[in-house]
């Protein structure tokens, strides 16, 4: 078994993806802002001691939707016009405390698990199957094409290329994304037929998951009495 | 009457109009060990590529063990007919060893415990088991390899088309994966190798089938190989222990048989 602390990331995924739902919709009923704030860090603080979780990672996620929460939060605290009225911006940092813990939960479901699991997770629920096989597919290729995409920069690197702004490094930066959506593109018809060859037939089944273990549902009932416990404090109790 | 594998007058045109086949009339015996051997673009690829269904045919017909390979009948001929890709980065798609083996048994709708079992089956076989939840990215190519060939086990084909299965080898990596080829022929599963690696050719085959410009050249025992003309024809050099023992009467079957014929002769000496 994996040693060390895995709160979330060695957790169940559909039992994680149902406590993260029920954790999402009571976000929604808390307007407390250091509520809001406490739980922010208390998921900051678990994420980060989760040993299946790599904090880069979270912190380079976080650092993605910060500008959309910075930009958030100015305009709704100009909602009310200059200058700024006290109930406008406390109204902007709890949305924006709400969306900030929506992120870190999403994190905790998606953070440390396999994209195949999580699929997995997705098709004991009844969910079309072309949609669940579209976003297996979609999540290969990614992969594929970061790959190619890292392949491509070191040949370049190899032969000495530097990137600028010189018509020269441009043309060239220009053949090298070319023949490198080419070569994608390539590679993905290879790929097709490698998953023909093994009876792939338009629609990937996801075979059935193992069943969740008594720590499992432990996991899901602390997070239930966490939530309650929150939506009761945030009651003002 | 014995199971075999019939290909009668098969072409095949690509869209951009080279012909790959060309009226290729071919019976291969099952169970055995066939060799396709020819030049780069005879077409060897095209035909291992009809054999598992990924091409169904268009003009002539092919027949595996009495079943006609139709569209309707690919995806069926296709679980007895494994096909190992020359490069083993475009088989390979998963994000771990393992996943990637398990691919093809879950698109056979199996029960988990059997997915579960020929996953584990298909590693211990190609001698990967350690490796199963490393990406296999990350693989060396003899490590790729036997991971796509864990992949196409895991289907437990009757018979295994290897396209180029030898190109990039080392020493040590190549050993390791005649050694899983020859218990893997011991249980029975058919094996039709495409190469324009001769010698090994000449060690390995049962049956040799050589290709030139999409058609049949010659096939038959591997005594075919040291027809120098036959070969030089078909753009391929003789094996080279062939070229050793050309004009001293006898032509050894095998690297051993040659050592058994060369020692005493040593020792006389």
């Amino acid at each position: 078994m994996d040693g060390g602390n895995r709160m979330f990331s060695g957790w169940e995924v559909r039992l994680r993806l149902a406590a993260v739902t029920l954790w999402l919709i009571g976000l929604l009923f808390m307007d407390r802002l250091p509520l809001l704030l406490l739980i922010s860090l208390l998921l900051l603080a678990m994420i980060a001691a989760d040993q299946g979780m790599q904090m880069q990672s979270v912190l380079r996620q976080l650092r993605g939707v910060s500008p959309f929460i910075l930009l958030m939060l100015i305009t709704l605290s100009l909602s009310g016009g200059l200058p700024l009225q006290k109930t406008a911006v406390l109204f902007a940092l709890l949305i924006c405390l709400r969306v900030i813990a929506a992120v870190l939960l999403v994190i905790v479901l998606l953070g440390g698990s396999a994209a195949d699991d999580f699929l997995r997770s997705l098709a004991v629920l009844p969910l079309p199957p072309v949609y669940l096989s579209l976003l297996f597919l979609v999540n290969r290729y990614i992969h594929m094409l970061t790959r190619e995409f890292s392949l491509t920069r070191q040949a370049l690197r190899a032969r000495l290329y530097t990137p600028s702004i010189r018509p020269a490094a441009l043309k060239s930066m220009g053949y090298a994304v070319g023949g490198m959506f080419i070569r994608g593109y390539d590679l993905s018809e290879q790929v097709y037929d490698a998953m023909r060859s093994r009876c792939y037939a338009g629609v990937i089944p996801f075979d059935e998951m193992t069943r969740p273990q008594m720590a499992d549902w432990l996991k899901l009932a602390a997070a239930v009495l966490l939530l309650a416990s929150a939506l009761y404090l945030g009651k003002g109790v | 009457m014995t199971e075999c594998m019939e290909i009668k007058n098969l072409s095949y045109r690509y869209p951009d109009g080279t012909l790959a086949l060309d009226g290729l009339s071919l019976t291969i015996p099952l169970p055995s060990r066939t060799f396709i051997l020819g030049s780069n673009g005879c077409g060897k690829s095209t035909l291992l590529r009809h054999l598992n269904g990924l091409i169904v045919p268009e003009a002539g017909s092919v027949t595996i063990a009495g079943r006609q390979l139709t569209k309707k009948t690919a995806n069926s001929i296709r679980q007895n007919v494994g096909l190992l890709f020359d490069n083993p980065d475009t088989q390979i798609f998963s994000p771990s060893v393992a996943a990637d083996v398990r691919f093809g048994p879950v698109n056979l709708r199996l029960k988990p415990e059997e997915i579960s079992r020929r996953v584990e089956e298909a590693l211990r076989t190609v001698e990967l088991r350690e490796l199963a939840e490393k990406s296999p990215y990350n693989l060396s190519l003899g490590q790729k390899k036997r991971c796509a060939i864990a992949g196409v086990l895991a289907m437990e084909p009757r018979i295994l088309l290897l396209d180029e299965p030898f190109s990039g080898l080392d020493a040590a990596a190549l050993r390791q994966f005649l050694h899983t080829l020859s218990s893997l022929y011991d249980t029975g599963v058919t094996q039709i190798v495409s190469t324009h690696d001769v010698d090994l050719a000449y060690e390995w085959a049962e049956y040799v089938v050589i290709m030139e410009r999409g058609r049949v050249k010659a096939c038959g025992g591997r005594e075919l190989m040291r027809d120098a003309d036959l070969m030089s024809e078909a753009g391929l050099d003789l094996p080279l222990l062939v070229r050793l023992f050309q004009g001293m009467g006898q032509i050894p079957d095998s690297l051993e048989q040659a050592r058994q014929w060369i020692d005493p002769n040593i020792r006389r000496e």
